[in-house]
């Protein structure tokens, strides 16, 4: 059941009517039997993946809490994170590297016992297996308690509104809220609604009709000229931002309905100044479990390299991201290029530094508005190592943007539209990050203007939505 | 917030969104009313899909003939879609067109290239009597009931680029690409090789389309949109053939029927009038005009 589904506004409402209804108690229970029919909607047999998966947490971290040997602490926390991630290695990579494996021998005349076999990718396994690795190191680490009661634990893993695509939660945020559910609170409702509206805006009406056009030049990148590319490899940044940032809008609001606060999962990343800052404003959930469990104790473990440690730090941290994304050259890459940019970043950060503080650079709004540029650029390059599908796609984008120019591939209809949402888009971000109290809509205490925002935001979406645009980009990680 | 608040503030926003989904609609459609000409009584109605779209400008026409003009086409729409628009504009307009100028292409009894969803198009006009048996037959019954409740849902972003040009009162074809020369290498290949199929079905709505313009007392003139020379090439000859003597038989059995084959080597040879094989561009589209405007004066001056 996806967030975008007709099944879904069915399935909701009866949610929250149950939750209500139930005595604050038992409410664990509704959410639990609900993320798991959410969960088993998309397909039954992974719901026992995601069950396995949650024992072996549950078990491990009990284990951990009550044991006083440190060595045996680690080898339990060890044990857990390693068989959590058996599976996600075995469903993300399995495929490949046979495939490779199957190429490699049959060039030397060689077959390889098992047949090509193809898995599908339970989706959301990746969130759930993070949020699982999170729990159990924080056990470890004593920063939180291992909690007892297995059903939280499990509503922990498969919460509906954060199984498909997160935000990776952190189980010293939920597990206390599991524990403690609210009292119905209608601001809380009302709020979260609010935030479910623009996020299906984002999804439905910015990034599914980005995705038309760069679909379609993506898609047939020897039969666009470099015009074109350049206009997909400009648009696409703003439909990742749209469809992830949708996702995680509604997820966050569906969330916060059923009285659950959740992290926040972007915060206007295109008026970041430079990539460190972008990257604490973009897919945030994951990037602070990345500084957290990989490269904080990278760094830590490199100390002593000083200024190397932390450009070896970051290139691994942003590598096994990009491996985490797809095991492929082209996600190799854009990991690369993100640890190549950042390194670069810091090693002249003190001199960026010297220089904003002697010629008061950060005052001038020419300045800022140049360093968000660049950065935009860097990560639009970046991003064609995310999009395209092969490395060698890649670089024949790379050619093309500079040698191929003409008359671009016009869906005016399509760039009309996405233009206009990106626009609305960047207004509202403008607006709430220089102006957060001037010009509110969603929030004004005019009930009139309120209800005009949130009819406008509606009728948008009615009218201008693409309905048929298909999953979250997010969803195949 | 209080539980009575909140259930009262929900209430009003609702009753609030079904006054301006209900106002809103009436506009988009009063809108797309205007973008096909429908919204008052012509003496001249084109029917088509987006050959005729592409094809002609009906402010030109009516420059032209001095004749008021309605351009009832959509694009994708197949020869079960032209029936169903047929019969929808004399549901609207019972008094009927003095003359209907009515599309073919050869494809159009083979009962091909129509798109899988065209009958979203056709939301707006769903309290159209006729037009609701169609779309129920096609839509689903969740996306029937959702048109049904929420009335700004019958329309989309295509319908929306339509229903601006409809108030702005523009319907000048805008496209001014021309086919690359390199097109005939690309179609020279496949010469000969599509084959046209004469639909016993199709044939028979195409037939009781033409019936019932016939019996309301409008003429008809059935235009064979030009296609490009080497993209006609493409088609088998002698399903052409076929195709074209059929047209010409056909019209001569009622002499309310005229047939106009716009596949002439003047139009068909020249890249500079189409921006793909099958649609003509702002500069076709003043050919167009004129030879349409044309036949039309020549019809009403035997009146």
């Amino acid at each position: 059941m996806l967030f975008t589904s007709f099944n879904f506004f069915i399935f909701f409402p009866i949610v929250i009517l149950l939750y209500y209804l139930t005595p604050v108690k038992y409410r664990w229970m509704v959410l639990l039997g609900a993320s798991y029919f959410f969960y088993i909607n998309i397909k039954p047999v992974y719901a026992i993946l995601l069950l396995a998966i949650t024992a072996s947490t549950y078990i491990f971290t009990r284990m951990i809490d009550s044991t006083g040997d440190e060595d045996r602490k680690l080898l339990l926390m060890r044990i857990n994170v390693a068989l959590i991630l058996v599976p996600l290695f075995f469903f993300k990579y399995f495929t490949i590297i046979n495939n490779e494996l199957l190429e490699l021998l049959e060039l030397n005349n060689l077959r390889w016992p098992l047949p090509e076999i193809k898995f599908i990718l339970p989706i959301g396994i990746s969130y759930y297996t993070f949020m699982s690795i999170g729990y159990t190191i924080d056990v470890y680490n004593e920063d939180i308690k291992a909690d007892k009661h297995f059903g939280r634990v499990a509503l922990f893993t498969a919460f509906f509104p954060l199984i498909l695509s997160g935000p990776i939660e952190r189980a010293g945020n939920m597990l206390p809220q599991f524990k403690n559910l609210k009292q119905i609170n209608f601001s809380n409702i009302s709020g979260g609604l609010k935030m479910m509206l623009w996020g299906y805006f984002m999804k439905l009406v910015v990034a599914d009709r980005i995705g038309i056009y760069v679909d379609a030049i993506y898609g047939d990148i020897l039969g666009h000229n470099g015009t074109s590319l350049l206009i997909a490899t400009v648009l696409y940044p703003f439909q990742v931002y749209a469809d992830l940032g949708g996702y995680s809008l509604i997820a966050i609001g569906v969330a916060k309905i059923l009285g659950i606060d959740v992290m926040q999962n972007f915060n206007r990343p295109f008026f970041a100044t430079s990539m460190a800052e972008f990257w604490r404003r973009w897919h945030m959930s994951l990037i602070t479990w990345l500084t957290d469990y990989v490269y904080t104790p990278l760094s830590f473990a490199f100390r002593k390299i000083g200024m190397l440690g932390i450009i070896i730090a970051l290139m691994v941290t942003f590598l096994l991201s990009g491996i985490w994304h797809h095991a492929d050259m082209t996600s190799i890459m854009w990991g690369l290029t993100q640890g190549t940019f950042l390194s670069i970043e810091a090693l002249l950060h003190k001199r960026r530094f010297r220089l904003e503080e002697k010629y008061q650079l950060t005052k001038s709004s020419l300045y800022l508005f140049s360093c968000m540029l660049v950065t935009f650029v860097l990560f639009s390059a970046s991003q064609i190592f995310g999009r395209a599908v092969t490395i060698e796609d890649s670089w024949a984008i790379f050619d093309k943007l500079f040698t191929n120019i003409g008359v671009p591939y016009l869906d005016l209809t399509t760039l009309l539209y996405s233009f206009i949402g990106i626009f609305l888009l960047l207004i509202k971000d403008f607006k709430n990050e220089f102006m957060p109290v001037a010009f509110n809509s969603y929030w004004n205490r005019k009930l009139y203007l309120r209800y005009a925002a949130y009819l406008t935001v509606l009728f948008g979406i009615i009218l201008f939505g693409v309905f048929e645009g298909g999953n979250f980009i997010y969803f195949q990680f | 917030m209080k539980k009575k608040d909140f259930v009262i503030k929900l209430l009003v926003l609702v009753v609030a969104f079904f006054i301006i989904d209900f106002g809103l609609s009436t506009v988009l459609l009063r809108g797309l009313n205007k973008y096909y000409g429908l919204e008052k009584q012509t003496e001249v109605l084109f029917n088509g899909s987006s050959m005729f779209m592409s094809g002609f400008d009906r402010n030109v026409v009516e420059n032209k003939t001095g004749l008021t003009v309605s351009n009832y086409s959509h694009e994708g729409v197949s020869i079960r879609e032209r029936l169903e628009m047929i019969k929808q504009v004399y549901h609207k307009h019972p008094e009927g067109f003095e003359t209907v100028v009515f599309e073919l292409s050869p494809v159009i009894f083979s009962g091909v290239e129509t798109s899988a969803n065209v009958y979203t198009a056709f939301f707006p006009f769903m309290d159209d009597e006729s037009i609701n048996v169609y779309i129920k037959e096609f839509a689903t019954t969740r996306e029937y009931y959702i048109r049904k409740i929420v009335r700004t849902s019958r329309f989309d972003s295509r319908l929306i680029v339509n229903i601006i040009k409809g108030y702005l009162g523009k319907f000048q074809n805008v496209k001014t690409s021309q086919l690359h020369s390199r097109i005939d290498e690309e179609l020279k290949a496949s010469e000969g090789a599509v084959n046209i199929y004469m639909k016993e079905s199709n044939i028979a709505i195409f037939k009781e389309a033409i019936d019932l313009i016939i019996s309301k007392n409008s003429k008809v003139i059935l235009v064979n949109m030009p296609v490009y020379n080497a993209k006609l090439r493409t088609f088998n000859v002698n399903d052409y053939k076929e195709f074209n003597d059929f047209l010409e038989t056909y019209s001569l059995s009622n002499s309310q029927i005229s047939y106009l084959n716009m596949n002439v080597d003047s139009i068909i040879s020249e890249r500079k009038y189409f921006s793909d094989p099958l649609h003509i561009n702002n500069y076709g589209q003043k050919v167009l005009n004129s030879i349409v405007s044309e036949e039309l004066n020549k019809i009403t001056s035997i009146n």
